[in-house]
């Protein structure tokens, strides 16, 4: 019979094992699918593209300088993932938010673009967009450098495949500031044939040099490193899978913001479910003192705002709450505002789950108790909350699970969950599917091991009861 | 040694149900008083006034000369001189039998561990269980478990046993054990309210039997006197009934 059980239990956890196996593989072939493209991108189209882009520029600079932001990335990303989908620029530029970095200094980028383009073109060196790119991106590399305090490594690749369709891997970063830096640094000299540039008069007569620099950017002439592809689509779909793997988990050991952010998950998780047993014996046993005996009426009547307030708004308001309105002012830092926020809030449900337990206990056993002399304390101490907390074991372990998964949202306010790792990664390789699916599974594996522990435990508590 | 002076207890919120009707007792030491008759007469609830399980509506209870029905009183104290032993027993059941008999020794009357214990499997022995120490109240049956909570009220060296149908909930043939202990303890000459339905025990060890009925105290007197010549006519009614 026990056999048959265990043999039952395996199959179904192997069956659900299977199912979210398959789910996951359907996933990621969708998204593999989604990343497929086809027809041909001729350096005609890309020249075209460039030139509506030229068109479409706004008039005054302050305009350029917000389209810069707004919009080259959204046209270049369109370029590259769009509606021709031949081209792919595949960010390989590795550090964290390097967002505020390039909003920061594109001016910079822009006038030390300016600057070199000048500087050639009065040489009467010719001067084209790989020039001004690379020239450029040694800035974005310093720069990056210096407020990440990271080894910003700006990689331009291009690949060139068999079939001559490219594959250009190019960081988004980089596409941003430099085309964005070619495309102001243009507007500036652009209409006329000169412009005032720090107070100085600047003629610009080359701007067709410009114009074809930029096109070699997608001609691809100066690139030659090609990695051609040529395994049949399954093993195709494995190389991209270990690929993405490599990039996501592997490089520069990144799957260390995993490894770190389950930790703090977990002591999260561990430290507010102590607390939020702490607070809800407390509150428990006020309230039931006061439902059987009257007493404590002002403690209890607290005890009920507390548990309206906290079960009666979501955790995440209550996180921003605790930790913007509460502890920020008062300078306490992000983990013990989410450990204290997760407690108060488990408490309250602890809470309900310990009175529940209390009040099951045979209303006997408090007669014992207070009939031997001891008093209302003793008896609920010795007799009472060890035989409460037993019947509760079961649903503290599932509060504990629930609570692991609601953490997740502790991310909000920063601290380095495995929420915020998965989140992180995600922010270095733009790759969706590999690091949030990563997490989803942990979590998963985890909450699946521990609900299989408390049907453990209850099971033993079951066989250890002999009342 | 215990008197209940007017003694009320009503139930409800507005007293409507009214348990206990003046009661005017007086209880000597080393008697042993057996209360009888029909449930919902007021036996329990007058039991369980004598150590405040129920908080008396008004009336006063001298326990020698303590008022204990005074708020000043310190009813804890007095409890440990009153053991009760309950219908249901109510053993601990996540602690073993001889936990159950040596935690309100040890938390109150500050006696050492091991020296509870001696005393503990001196009762043990005394009610017939020396064995069953380590056993949790659940691998016991109901008989031994009445036996340990008597066990357990006598760890207390209290000055009067107040026994709460001791036998009522047993199965028949465990009754004749439970009632052997508590013969053995009267013969000891233990101070003992009983409140049973178990006739021939009234008979056999009582000192005074009395029948409540509605709240009041109908009738009282020697085991002969109620058994063989009833006066009231609800005792008569009573008896036909039981016997």
């Amino acid at each position: 019979m026990m056999k048959n059980k265990t043999v039952k239990g395996i199959l179904k956890a192997f069956a659900a094992v299977i199912l979210i196996a398959a789910v996951i593989f359907a996933v990621v072939l969708f998204q593999l699918k989604s990343n497929k493209f086809s027809g041909e991108m001729t350096v005609e189209k890309a020249s075209q593209i460039i030139d509506e882009t030229f068109e479409n520029l706004p008039e005054t600079v302050s305009a350029v300088a917000k389209f810069v932001q707004a919009n080259t990335t959204v046209k270049v990303n369109d370029f590259a993932f769009g509606s021709e989908k031949n081209v792919i620029l595949d960010c390989t530029y590795e550090t964290v938010n390097l967002g505020g970095v390039v909003e920061k200094n594109a001016s910079k980028y822009i006038n030390s673009a300016y600057a070199f383009y000048k500087e050639n073109t009065d040489k009467g060196v010719k001067t084209n967009a790989t020039k001004i790119k690379q020239y450029v991106a040694k800035d974005v590399e310093a720069d990056v450098k210096e407020a990440e305090k990271l080894s910003g490594n700006v990689k331009i690749e291009i690949f060139e495949t068999e079939n001559e369709n490219y594959e250009v891997y190019l960081s988004d970063e980089v596409v941003n500031t430099v085309f964005g830096g070619i495309i102001d640094a243009h507007k500036i000299i652009t209409g006329t044939d000169s412009a005032e540039y720090e107070g100085e008069q600047v003629n610009i007569s080359k701007l067709n040099t410009l114009k074809t620099g930029i096109k070699d950017c997608f001609t691809l002439k100066n690139y030659s490193k090609s990695r051609p592809d040529t395994s049949i689509p399954i093993v195709k779909l494995w190389n991209t899978l270990k690929f993405d793997f490599t990039r996501n988990f592997i490089t520069e050991g990144r799957y260390m913001y995993l490894v770190k952010g389950l930790a703090t998950t977990l002591e999260i998780t561990a430290l507010a479910v102590l607390l939020g047993i702490i607070i809800g014996f407390i509150v428990a046993i006020i309230r039931c003192t006061f439902q059987k005996t009257g007493k404590l009426k002002l403690l209890d009547g607290i005890c009920q705002v507390y548990l309206s307030v906290m079960r009666g708004t979501p955790v995440m308001v209550q996180l921003l709450i605790m930790y913007f309105v509460v502890l920020l002012p008062i300078g306490v830092e992000k983990f013990p505002a989410a450990v204290l926020c997760f407690g108060l809030n488990s408490g309250a449900y602890v809470a309900e789950i310990v009175r529940g337990g209390i009040m099951s206990i045979d209303n006997g056993q408090t007669e014992a108790g207070r009939s031997l002399g001891l008093t209302y304390i003793q008896t609920m101490w010795y007799i009472v909350i060890p035989q409460a907390f037993k019947a509760v074991l079961p649903s503290l372990a599932n509060e504990f699970i629930a609570l692991l998964k609601e953490s997740s949202v502790a991310f909000y306010i920063g601290v380095a969950d495995l929420t915020l790792g998965g989140i992180k990664i995600r922010s270095i390789t733009y790759s969706n599917y590999m690091p949030l699916i990563a997490i989803a599974l942990i979590y998963l594996v985890l909450v699946l091991g521990l609900s299989k522990c408390v049907s453990i435990l209850e099971r033993r508590l079951r066989k250890g009861d002999n009342r | 040694m215990i008197t209940v002076k007017n003694l009320y207890k009503d139930f409800g919120k507005n007293g409507e149900i009214k348990v206990l009707k003046d009661i005017n007792e007086k209880i000597e030491k080393g008697e042993k008083v057996v209360i009888i008759g029909p449930s919902g007469s007021g036996k329990s609830t007058f039991l369980r006034c004598l150590n405040r399980l129920e908080e008396p509506t008004s009336g006063e209870i001298w326990f020698e000369d303590e008022l204990i029905t005074s708020k000043k009183c310190d009813i804890n104290k007095l409890r440990m001189k009153m053991g009760m032993v309950f219908q249901h027993f109510n053993l601990f059941p996540h602690l073993t039998v001889m936990d159950n008999i040596t935690l309100a020794p040890v938390k109150l009357l500050k006696k050492s561990k091991a020296e509870a214990e001696e005393r503990a499997a001196e009762l043990l022995k005394r009610v017939g269980l020396p064995e069953k120490a380590k056993a949790f109240p659940g691998q016991l049956s109901g008989g031994q478990k009445q036996r340990i909570a008597i066990a357990r009220a006598l760890a207390m060296n209290p000055d009067v046993m107040l026994f709460d149908e001791p036998t009522s909930a047993l199965d028949p043939e465990m009754v004749g054990e439970v009632l052997e202990i508590m013969k053995e303890l009267a013969e000891d000459g233990m101070t003992m309210i009983v409140v049973t339905h178990e006739m021939g025990f009234a008979k056999e060890v009582a000192n005074r039997v009395m029948f409540m009925d509605e709240g009041k105290v109908i009738e009282q007197g020697t085991p002969e006197e109620i058994f063989s010549s009833p006066k009231s006519p609800r005792l008569k009614d009573f008896l036909s009934k039981v016997l």
